[in-house]
């Protein structure tokens, strides 16, 4: 029966051949893609969380924050 | 630049805080209820709102959508805003979409014990429910893309990805596996039948844990724990490649979940192939976590939060290997159906979900009520409880699982099956359960010590709800473009970078959907399949209603092991007719595909009244209530129309003649019951469950099969 079903697609095997391909050729564009990036920029952009509020209160008892 | 002055709005955060400790501890207590029915059948309390197939659905929604849900929502509202350096777009929405998610949650806190189901897991919810999911959820959209269109930092941060290929993502799943057709309120089916409801299902079931338990959490991840170690991310770039890689691949993995299923193998494969792939980005993501530590070990030593972060990521780390293996054919051979998979997902829920979000509230909370922590002693406690409690619900439950397959499968000197009798594998696995009941309290009572933390830091702390902040405007000068297209250039563009995460997500979507649905009218169709009668769709939507299928399975797989035991292995043409296919997903009792003519009217009939009283020892609850409640027979027509539309061939006009054929077959099965002694009613529900049963699997026979070759 899964045969037949199988069967039934025209070219079915080429599927998983297709998604290989994508996902490699997805997966080598980043890859390039960001080896590429400005050190400087990821820096800023990794600081972006930690940026320092108005109201700065240490978050556990006994422990002040270091700035 | 001048700065503007604004406010942050932490009341909604409070708001979505409370309700995710709330829902939380609630959750969690219905779970252990269950876990203990599994052992202790009689807390079923012979209540129908309280049996195990109606309160098991109550407790994964209430963990995914009302616990993670809110967690997820408590943390996107603190972060966002920060991130974006903005308030939210617009308070209003903010408040409809907090008082709407509760309402849903409440909603599915009724309807569930009341036994209105689609039987979808994590789908459970009917379609009035739907709708206002959806409703919600894109007011969630608006104000999100709202804050981040008016934002004054220019570039997104990673988590701010994570939260956009949430939203999309949820979207098209939510909308794309409940397609439904109300056959009443609160009674619809879907319009997929048998192998492509459930590859609808599986896409939907795979991925709402990857896009509502992971992405969304990868981002909380991201911001938090960052901010509770007070550094910056290990590597950025990595975490790049996290997010597209994973979003990518994800989607495609889905049929893992239906190995050695009906499920034409090719799509099988393509399941394994991306879930193997997926270690990769999934330990990338883990890492960058784990690393951010860094020379900040000492610490970790030190800050329960930090503690809570390290476990919640490791515990990422060990389900995103384990899932990947799970999906090779030959270990699911071993695992599919049995406890080895729940322990799996408390690995996910009790230790990534969970944790994470018991770190979060533990930062969140004093910054909120600008205090320290009421008692750093009692979060070390909750901690060690809880790591406690998942070690002994993990490895009660892999032995429960491990054991009870290889007993299904063991046989003889002689080459038949050791342990024919179902019952006898259950009974080995007992005090596993009771184990699991064990280690779910112990992480149950480290929720109710940090309810009672988190109040007394509340006390002693003054709320903050507008918190003052300035920033510049944005700064609208486009980036320098050198070298080619970079990724700050998208992050500069919400709507670009929308579209794209919404590209890669739908790739692997239509690779798996378009042949599945262009075979559809190729689905070899096995002339002796008929429709079901009208008393066995009522029956159907009994089986339904009581959640059978969180415990009965409905597919056999091609294994010796399994022919032997239950007989002939599940065909795809088998469920054309079933509106949803009710293949399940778990074994605490046998599969029920070929139970029909297996056993007596009467053998059913007593065992629904009191399992124990046909099987000594069951666990099953017993169902009292389907001898005394009358089958309501004026939803019939009705029913036997919407199936019509969603293409089962009952001929014209059938509607009108479908109740008379309905007592037919009730007056003869109820007979038959009171031949055998049984003062049985032909309008009993009772009867209508029978009929369903006594059908199941029996459309083939082996001698068709040959003939067909």
């Amino acid at each position: 029966m899964i045969k037949d079903t199988l069967q039934s697609i025209q070219g079915v095997d080429i599927f998983p051949i297709i998604s290989l391909f994508l996902f490699l050729i997805f997966f080598i564009v980043m890859v390039v893609w960001i080896s590429r990036l400005d050190k400087k920029y990821l820096k800023e952009m990794a600081q972006l969380p930690l940026e320092p509020e108005e109201n700065e209160f240490s978050n556990l008892a006994g422990e002040k924050n270091e700035k | 630049m001048e700065l503007e002055k604004f406010s942050y709005d932490n009341g909604i955060v409070r708001k979505f805080a409370l309700a995710t400790v709330l829902w939380g501890f609630i959750g969690m207590l219905v779970g252990v209820l269950i876990a203990t029915q599994l052992f202790m059948p009689a807390l079923n309390f012979d209540i129908s709102f309280l049996t195990f197939g109606r309160i098991r659905p109550l407790h994964t929604n209430a963990v995914i959508f009302a616990f993670v849900g809110n967690a997820i929502f408590t943390g996107v509202y603190y972060s966002l805003q920060r991130l974006c350096k903005a308030r939210m777009f617009n308070d209003l929405l903010s408040n409809i979409h907090f008082w709407g998610w509760q309402l849903i949650i409440v909603s599915a806190a009724i309807t569930l014990p009341l036994g209105l189901t689609t039987s979808k897991e994590y789908a459970e919810l009917e379609w009035p429910i739907d709708i206002a999911i959806a409703v919600v959820w894109i007011i969630f959209g608006i104000n999100m893309f709202g804050t981040i269109f008016k934002r004054r930092e220019k570039h997104m941060y990673v988590a701010i990805w994570f939260y956009i290929a949430t939203w999309v993502t949820i979207t098209v799943l939510h909308v794309v596996n409940s397609l439904e057709l109300p056959a009443s309120f609160m009674k619809s089916y879907p319009i997929y039948a048998g192998v492509q409801d459930a590859l609808v299902q599986w896409w939907y079931g795979h991925n709402a844990v990857a896009f509502f338990l992971t992405t969304p959490v990868l981002g909380l991840m991201y911001y938090f724990l960052p901010k509770a170690a007070n550094r910056p991310i290990y590597s950025y770039r990595l975490s790049i490649l996290h997010f597209w890689a994973l979003i990518f691949i994800y989607i495609w993995a889905g049929p893992h979940h239906l190995l050695y299923s009906a499920l034409p193998d090719w799509a099988q494969s393509l399941g394994t192939v991306f879930s193997i792939m997926l270690i990769a980005p999934s330990w990338g993501g883990m890492l960058n976590g784990l690393l951010t530590l860094r020379g900040a070990w000492d610490r970790v030593r030190e800050d329960p939060i930090l503690k809570f972060m390290v476990v919640a990521v490791t515990a990422y780390g060990m389900s995103t290997f384990e899932g990947p293996m799970l999906s090779l054919k030959n270990v699911n051979a071993i695992a599919h159906f049995t406890d080895w998979i729940i322990s799996h997902v408390h690995i996910g829920a009790l230790g990534w979900n969970g944790m994470l979000a018991f770190g979060m509230l533990y930062w969140l909370v004093p910054k909120l009520y600008r205090t320290d922590l009421y008692s750093k002693k009692l979060a070390n406690l909750h901690f060690w409880i809880a790591t406690l409690g998942i070690v002994f619900y993990a490895s009660s439950m892999y032995w429960a699982g491990i054991a009870q397959s290889l007993m299904w499968k063991q046989f003889d000197a002689s080459g038949v099956l050791q342990y024919p009798n179902f019952l006898e594998t259950v009974l080995q696995i007992i005090p596993m359960y009771m184990i699991r009941m064990f280690g779910g309290t112990l992480y149950l009572t480290g929720v109710v010590i940090m309810m009672y933390n988190l109040v007394k830091t509340m006390k002693q702390g003054s709320f903050l709800a507008e918190e003052a902040a300035e920033a510049p405007p944005m700064d609208k000068k486009p980036d320098r473009f050198v070298k080619g297209l970079r990724h700050r250039w998208l992050e500069g563009k919400a709507a670009v970078f929308t579209v794209l995460a919404f590209v890669a997500i739908l790739v692997g979507t239509l690779v798996e959907f378009v042949p599945m649905f262009m075979v559809k009218s190729n689905i070899p169709t096995i002339a002796s399949v008929k429709p079901y009668t009208p008393l066995e769709l009522q029956g159907r939507d009994i089986y339904i209603r009581e959640g059978c299928n969180n415990c009965h399975s409905q597919l056999i797989r091609p294994f010796r092991s399994e022919t032997e035991r239950y007989g002939e292995y599940s065909k795809a043409g088998e469920f054309v007719y079933d509106h949803p296919f009710l293949w399940g997903s778990k074994r605490t009792g046998p599969d029920l595909h070929r139970v029909g003519g297996k056993y007596p009217n009467l053998w059913h009939y007593l065992h629904m009244e009191n399992p124990r009283s046909m099987s000594p020892g069951s666990i099953m609850p017993s169902y009292p209530w389907l001898l005394t409640n009358d089958l309501d027979i004026s939803t019939t027509p009705t029913k036997i129309n919407v199936m019509r539309t969603l293409g089962v061939p009952y001929p014209d006009g059938y509607e009108e003649i479908a109740t008379d054929e309905l007592m037919a077959q009730a007056e003869q099965i109820a007979e038959d019951l009171q031949n055998a002694g049984i003062p049985a009613e032909p309008n009993k529900e009772i009867i209508a469950l029978i009929a369903y049963l006594q059908r199941l699997g029996t459309d083939i026979k082996a001698s068709d099969l040959s003939e067909n070759k």
